[in-house]
């Protein structure tokens, strides 16, 4: 079993330390807030112009929600800023 | 003596061995050969057809002889040719500008980008890439109405404005520029930089003098594919071109025919063959340097 546990980690690589999860959480944290500030500026534009904002509204939400999750995780591997 | 020379070494003896072919090899390498045969052809077949209409004869157009038949070059006179109010010569030089400004400028900004993110370590750094990665996901579609609004709010979509094409092509090849270039001065040794550091050079003269010169393939192949990318860019450009500035992408899809509702297809073909064959030429002239910049920041570790 320790020998299949090692085989394991050794097929992992460095993907699995905790630095490189960090750096792919915050590209992904990069993505969502790209899409999120874009959703945003989306969803103000829709209000100040008066027209209904729903849709938008419900994707930025999303959006921040899917950016939440990535933050808090980033911040468990507990790896540096 | 007679048992040094009667026994081979136990760890020479296999070469004294003639080699067996596995069982099943000759038909794995067949079964490899007729796989590439098969995604060779089918991307290669539409290429040559486009090539065998341009060459073919008018009245021909719909012949379907898979070979060439009534070979003629009138076609590429016709796609020449301003009688019908096509300017197919005038688009292939906006095109050229446009593709080599907007390259020029996204490998001017991409290579600084590129190497400050793969050299300096700094918070947030990754979070930076993926903000650039989100920004070549986004979809062109999108921006069309908010950048024609823009761009005819402060008159640019009249006369000789290149930018309002620039621009837009610069913001969809920059992330590419910025992506791959960060891959690729990811495995560069760093250790070469120290050293000219250490021989009396700056930062900046370090870059310019032993850097940049390694980072040639690399350069090369990110500038063929923002080129590509400029040159291949049709949904912006048929919005935000004019008469003026129209690229070939826009000026073949906007062909007119000798007849009202007859579309000029062989000249079509011909206008395209045009197009793609320089570009085929130049990238397998320096398929060397593309394929290994392109691998060069594929592996890590």
């Amino acid at each position: 079993m320790p020998v299949a546990r090692n085989s394991r980690r050794w097929a992992r690589g460095s993907a699995g330390h905790p630095r490189a999860r960090a750096q792919r959480l915050e590209v992904l944290i990069g993505v969502l807030g790209f899409f999120a500030v874009m959703a945003l500026i989306q969803t103000v534009v829709y209000e100040l112009q008066g027209e209904s904002a729903a849709g938008s509204a419900v994707v930025l939400a999303v959006l921040v929600a899917g950016l939440v999750l990535a933050i808090r995780a980033r911040r468990r591997t507990g790896t540096g800023p | 003596m007679t048992s040094q020379g009667g026994t081979a070494p136990a760890g020479r003896r296999h070469l004294d061995v003639p080699a067996v072919r596995q069982p099943g090899t000759q038909w794995r390498t067949t079964r490899m050969y007729l796989g590439l045969a098969v995604i060779v052809i089918w991307g290669l077949a539409p290429f040559y057809w486009m090539i065998v209409t341009a060459f073919r004869d008018v009245g021909f157009t719909f012949d379907t002889t898979p070979w060439p038949t009534h070979v003629t070059l009138d076609n590429f006179r016709t796609a020449f040719s301003t009688d019908r109010g096509n300017h197919f010569g005038r688009a292939l030089v906006n095109s050229v500008i446009i593709g080599v400004v907007t390259t020029a400028v996204a490998m001017l900004v991409g290579v600084f980008a590129a190497y400050a993110l793969s050299r300096l370590e700094f918070p947030g750094k990754y979070l930076v890439l993926g903000f650039v990665l989100g920004a070549s996901m986004f979809p062109g579609v999108a921006l069309v109405s908010p950048l024609f609004q823009l761009f005819s709010s402060v008159g640019w979509l009249n006369g000789y404005n290149y930018q309002a094409l620039i621009i837009p092509d610069i913001s969809f090849a920059l992330p590419l520029t910025v992506y791959t270039l960060t891959a690729f001065f990811g495995e560069m040794p760093w250790e070469l930089e120290e050293s000219a550091r250490i021989d009396g050079c700056t930062m900046g003269q370090a870059f310019r003098r032993i850097m940049l010169p390694l980072a040639a393939p690399g350069l090369f192949t990110t500038a063929i594919l923002a080129f590509i990318s400029s040159w291949n860019e049709f949904l912006l450009a048929s919005q935000f071109s004019t008469a003026n500035t129209q690229p070939v992408t826009v000026a073949i899809a906007f062909f007119t025919g000798s007849q009202p509702h007859q579309d000029p297809y062989t000249a079509v073909m011909a206008a395209g063959t045009i197009v793609t064959v320089p570009l085929i030429i130049v990238v397998l002239i320096f398929q060397r340097a593309i394929v290994s910049g392109l691998t060069a920041g594929s592996i890590k570790g």
